[in-house]
């Protein structure tokens, strides 16, 4: 039977050169440096000890956050220099991992309370540093248990620091993977240098260090301890011999690096303080630009990334709060065609909200008759009767409207009885329609049938009483109306960036009494609770709106007939017919306000904008477009005690099944970029190698493709392995060739000398490779 | 020991690979910072400016003050017997590498076969690195261990500056002369061919040069009977030899590897028997560099130990020909006969050549 692949490596003589054999023990090298050893472990405890403390340390400098550092300081130099012996020897390897992990385990449960109350405190000031940062009045913060601060955090950070360097340590020594160390301690520094904290100097000097000597170690492939000598050996047999790493060496370049990043930050500091770097410099585009977006990640937490609307200006049928900012893309949404008839603004009412839902942040239309009537029929078949007998004071138009992108549903002009034309996607319909212009519809409006268009939930009766009060609302409607809509133009500044409403916070109450700025959606929901609060029945609509001017500026005159679209009296008599792309940037949100004459009448309480955000689309947007949801698209409310058990079910339920979406797309797109990565590494390290390790490549992966795994811990010779092919019928052997092969891997792996080319492309076409 | 100090060039190259690696690091660097515009950022990447300097640098001094190394524990050695080789550097500056590597050349000059090692050593600031290897040879002849230049990589991996060298050292590898040798000793080379001169004429390797009074000492074999009797005086035959009075043995070494360590270990124990023997030999080997046979005169084992060193020190292929009977005709007219040993049919011979 066959021997092992290591058995059968170390029964092999390496030949320097024909008949000079090296007859001695490749691992024996050490006795030329005494101290090598120890030296060695000293400088991975150095530089394990530099990372820790530059990373955790700098992090914590930069917010501030005092705790006490000799006792931080101490347990990382002891915990680096615990973790470097690690690998002195394999016994202890075992018993010294089997040591610490106990000790992590026992302190970690007998300190769990200053541990877990320390990190919440951390966590807790770099929140309010993000606050600040972000200018958001919303604080995420969590529950310290412990009420020394300063201790909690000490306990916390001595524990980070035993458990970062087990980790790092793990990684470096055991499984050599500097980069995947190094990283995660950058992403530590990342938060504060984000945040505009800067990490103190010495901080800086340790991470540098810590990360350049990280750096140099991996490209000279230093090594803490000796290579094994099954390494050694396979590295002789293709004459290469590694003499062991100096540890003088290696402390030396620690200290160089030390010297220079010492250097470097002392001069840079003093020649151009971080103070003066910090007042002159500007903000960068793309932190502007992911703003909106890490304030959603420190709002929200990760499904704050997927939390977007879609694009219809940041409306979506009465749902509220979901929004940090309105990102515009200028795209057409609706194609329409008609012809203008006013100078006033054109509304195409597409939701009507009837109740709104304090805490989950939402207009809803439940309510059957309120549905009905929210579409209000009654004004458009009174205007249509009094155009069949008066077409000098009235008007009957026709608008086609095509929904290129915007969502399924009825885009009713003011005032139409096609309330139940529907236009899906691609589709155009035609909507007939009778605006108001110089008449009053005949009779009266239907009355009210519930008194839902003056219900004000409790929730928001004292924020709104309190803005009343303090903008001087009363008098008449008009009055009402007109100082409402001063008083927003004044106060409440219009913005496409109002920030997202936090969790456990109402929408409108968050609006008028903290954030107080934002978009249509903000004006027009607070607007109907304040005038239904004065008295006044109101509703919330959602849709979209055409300026005059926009017609005149962007619209498309057509040949088309203009008596085929519009008869009867018109406010602009010299009109044609148009065709208008409607983008996001038309969506809008306003106030509809019952007159017993007139019946539901639009009124604007938008301000005018005033800030000059375009709201241009990112491609990190495009990218987070992908996962946008219309239905799940408001995280921010958080379940007050008078949601029902159905509605957290259903919350609960839907949040759930949209992570797990977002993960398996996530999944999806990982897998074959895993794929590739693999693939891309295997062709460069195949195109690197010899002949021989080519030949070695194409086998492994000829027997990955058997998938025969399993038995490779098993079969560990070439012997092995070629016998179980040829027995399962992967290969033949015709004529000895599996012997041949057998003969071509073991010269390929152990033999002295590269393989021929010849004999590389003979294995290759007896394998089948 | 044998000091690499012979700089002649220094070369630098640059490694792409590292040199990527680097630039893909520095461009990471500048992008965070101008994403984040970071004071951290901007101070990385001032050194990460600076350290490209201050590596080539260092590894540049570290170039200049490096001395390397070859030490042999032994300078002959038999078949199978353990050598230590030890290279090692010695740096006199501060300056350190992590990674350097020693192109070494391992060979048999006699055979011509050559092979490259490359070890790799970190160099200490002011200190020695040493690589010890043993080794043991199976094949007769002179192994060299010759470092034909070191190649030092700057702390970043991206300067790979070589040196030149030309250091050797070299050990000889020499038969056994323990075991006892295949051919009983004949009459041919144990001095019959002098003791029977009288009787058989023609057969004498010497020639008689002078006749002189007996004087005490001088060999029974070496009294002029004749004259002696005539002149009732003891009187000698004033001998003039090859070599004086000893025997001459030629090596005719055959191109195949095998068969002339085969025979050279042959013409070792033979030799050696015959100095056991108190016999002075003196070994031919034919040079085709000088077209002249090397003559080594073999009285003792140090002196056979010296003569293969000196056959190993030309290579095998200057040292084999077909030819050698017509050359030792050539070379040696006054010679009548020598011992030859030989390989015919696959096998080791000892002839008893007729010269001429």
């Amino acid at each position: 039977m066959a021997k092992s692949i290591w058995k059968k490596k170390s029964q092999q003589n390496i030949v320097l050169s024909e008949g000079i054999i090296l007859s001695e023990d490749l691992s024996a090298h050490s006795e030329d440096d005494p101290y090598g050893r120890w030296g060695n472990l000293l400088v991975r405890a150095l530089f394990l000890f530099a990372i820790v403390t530059g990373s955790l340390g700098g992090m914590l400098s930069a917010f501030h956050i005092s705790y006490a550092k000799w006792a931080f300081f101490l347990s990382a130099l002891l915990a680096a220099l615990y973790c470097a012996t690690l690998y002195t020897s394999g016994w202890w390897e075992n018993v010294g991992y089997t040591l610490i992990f106990i000790l992590v385990l026992y302190t970690g449960l007998g300190m769990r309370v200053y541990i877990s109350s320390g990190f919440y405190g951390i966590l807790n000031d770099i929140s309010s540093s993000a606050a600040y940062f972000f200018g958001t009045d919303a604080q995420v913060s969590y529950a310290e248990q412990v009420e020394n601060h300063f201790m909690a955090v000490s306990a916390a950070m001595c524990y980070f620091a035993f458990v970062g360097c087990i980790i790092i340590n793990g990684l470096i020594s055991r499984k050599g993977k500097y980069y995947t160390a190094a990283i995660p301690s950058v992403l530590f520094l990342l938060i504060p240098i984000y945040l505009e904290y800067e990490p103190a100097g010495g901080y800086v000097i340790l991470f540098t260090v810590g990360i350049i000597t990280v750096y140099i170690f991996r490209q000279n492939r230093y090594q803490c301890h000796r290579p094994h000598p099954k390494i050694l050996r396979k590295a002789a047999q293709k004459h290469v011999f590694y003499g062991n790493f100096s540890s003088k060496a290696a402390m030396s370049a620690l200290l160089a690096i030390a010297l220079l990043c010492s250097i470097v930050v002392s001069v840079t500091s003093f020649l151009y303080p971080r103070s003066t770097y910090m007042a002159d410099r500007k903000t960068s585009t793309l932190k502007l630009q992911t703003m909106d977006t890490m304030e959603n990640l420190y709002l929200l937490g990760l499904m704050g990334l997927v939390n977007f609307y879609p694009t219809t200006g940041g409306l979506v049928n009465g749902r509220l709060g979901g929004v940090n900012t309105v990102r515009l893309d200028y795209e057409p949404d609706l194609n329409l065609e008609f012809v203008p008839y006013t100078f006033d603004r054109i509304y195409l009412k597409t939701f009507v909200g009837a109740e709104y839902i304090p805490y989950e942040n939402h207009w809803s239309v439940e309510d059957e008759t309120a549905r009905a009537e929210g579409w209000d029929p009654d004004t458009a078949r009174r205007l249509k009767e009094a155009f069949a007998s008066d077409q000098d004071n009235y008007a009957k138009g026709l608008m086609k409207i095509t929904n290129v992108a915007a969502m399924i549903g009825v885009y009713l002009p003011y005032y139409s009885e096609d309330t139940g034309k529907m236009i899906m996607p691609g589709a155009q319909q035609e909507y007939t329609y009778y605006p108001l212009l110089t008449g009053l519809p005949d009779g009266n409006a239907a009355p009210l049938s519930s008194d839902l268009w003056l219900n004000v939930p409790e929730a928001n009766l004292s924020a709104i009483a309190d803005f009343c009060e303090e903008a001087g609302l009363s008098g008449s409607r008009d009055e009402i109306i007109a100082g409402l809509r001063e008083y927003f133009q004044d106060e409440y500044p219009y913005t496409l960036s109002p920030g997202i409403t936090p969790r456990r916070k109402d929408f409108v109450n968050y609006f008028l009494t903290e954030k107080r700025k934002g978009y249509c959606a903000h004006y027009a929901s607070s607007a109907v609770l304040i005038l239904r609060y004065m008295g006044i029945p109101a509703r919330y609509v959602e849709g979209y709106a055409v300026d005059a001017v926009e017609i005149a500026e962007d619209a498309e005159t057509t040949d088309l007939n203009i008596s085929d679209y519009y008869e009867g009296v018109s406010l602009m008599p010299q009109s044609s017919v148009v065709s208008y792309a409607a983008s996001d940037a038309n969506a809008h949100a306003w106030v509809e306000i019952y007159d017993e004459i007139l019946g539901w009448y639009p009124v604007e309480l938008t301000p005018y904008r005033t800030d000059s955000e375009d709201g241009r689309i990112s491609i990190w947007d495009m990218f987070t477009r992908l996962f946008q949801n219309e239905q799940d698209v408001d995280f921010a409310g958080n379940s007050s005690s008078e949601q029902t058990d159905d509605a957290d079910t259903t919350r609960t339920v839907s949040a759930s099944a949209h992570r797990l979406v977002f993960c398996l797309i996530l999944l999806i797109l990982v897998i074959p970029v895993w794929i590739s990565v693999r693939k891309l590494r295997w062709i460069y390290h195949y195109h690197r190698a010899n002949r021989s390790e080519k030949l070695l490549m194409r086998y492994q992966d000829m027997l990955r493709k058997v998938k025969m795994k399993k038995e490779l811990y098993r079969l560990k010779s070439f012997e092995e392995q070629i016998a179980w092919l040829v027995v399962h019928g992967v290969l033949t052997d015709e004529n000895g060739s599996a012997g041949k092969l057998v003969r071509t891997l073991n010269a390929a792996a152990y033999g002295p000398v590269e393989i021929s080319a010849e004999t590389f492309d003979e294995a290759c076409e007896l394998a089948n490779l | 020991m044998n000091t690499i100090n012979h700089i002649t060039n220094k070369k630098i190259s640059i490694s792409a690979l590292h040199l990527a690696a680097f630039l893909l690091i520095y461009i990471i660097n500048i992008l965070l910072f101008f994403a984040f515009r970071g004071y951290f950022f901007l101070l990385l990447g001032i050194i990460l400016t600076l350290l490209v300097p201050c590596s080539f640098y260092m590894a540049w001094r570290l170039a200049d003050s490096i001395e390397g190394d070859i030490r042999v524990t032994h300078e002959t050695v038999r078949p199978g017997e353990p050598v230590d080789v030890i290279v090692s550097a010695t740096n006199r500056s501060l300056s350190c590498a992590l990674h350097s590597t020693w192109l070494l050349t391992v060979g048999n000059s006699f055979f011509q076969t050559y092979n490259d090692q490359k070890i790799l050593l970190s160099i200490p600031p002011r200190g020695t690195k040493r690589f010890p290897m043993t080794v043991s040879m199976t094949d007769l002849g002179r192994i060299v261990f010759t470092c034909k230049e070191y190649i030092l990589t700057d702390l970043l991996g991206i300067f790979l500056i070589r040196v030149d060298c030309k250091p050797e050292e070299c050990v000889f590898v020499l038969p056994k002369h323990e075991e006892p040798s295949q051919f009983s000793l004949p009459e041919a080379y144990s001095g019959a061919a002098e003791l029977t001169e009288s009787v058989r004429k023609g057969s004498d390797h010497s020639e008689v040069s002078d006749i002189r009074a007996y004087v005490p000492g001088d060999r029974p074999r070496d009294i002029h009977w004749k004259l002696s009797a005539r002149q009732r005086e003891l009187m000698v035959k004033e001998r003039v030899s090859l070599s004086g009075s000893e025997h001459v043995l030629l090596l005719a070494l055959p191109p195949e590897t095998e068969k002339v360590q085969q025979l050279l270990s042959e013409g070792c124990l033979i030799v050696t028997e015959m100095i056991k023997a108190h016999m002075t030999v003196r070994l031919l080997v034919w040079n085709q560099h000088l077209y002249a046979f090397d003559s080594y005169s073999c009285g003792s084992e140090e002196e056979l130990e010296n003569a293969f060193c000196e056959i190993f020190r030309t290579e095998l292929s200057a040292r084999s020909t077909t030819l050698l009977k017509g050359y030792m005709a050539n070379c040696y007219p006054q010679l009548r006969s020598y011992m030859c040993l030989t390989v015919k049919d696959d096998t080791i011979q000892m002839e008893i050549c007729t010269n001429g």
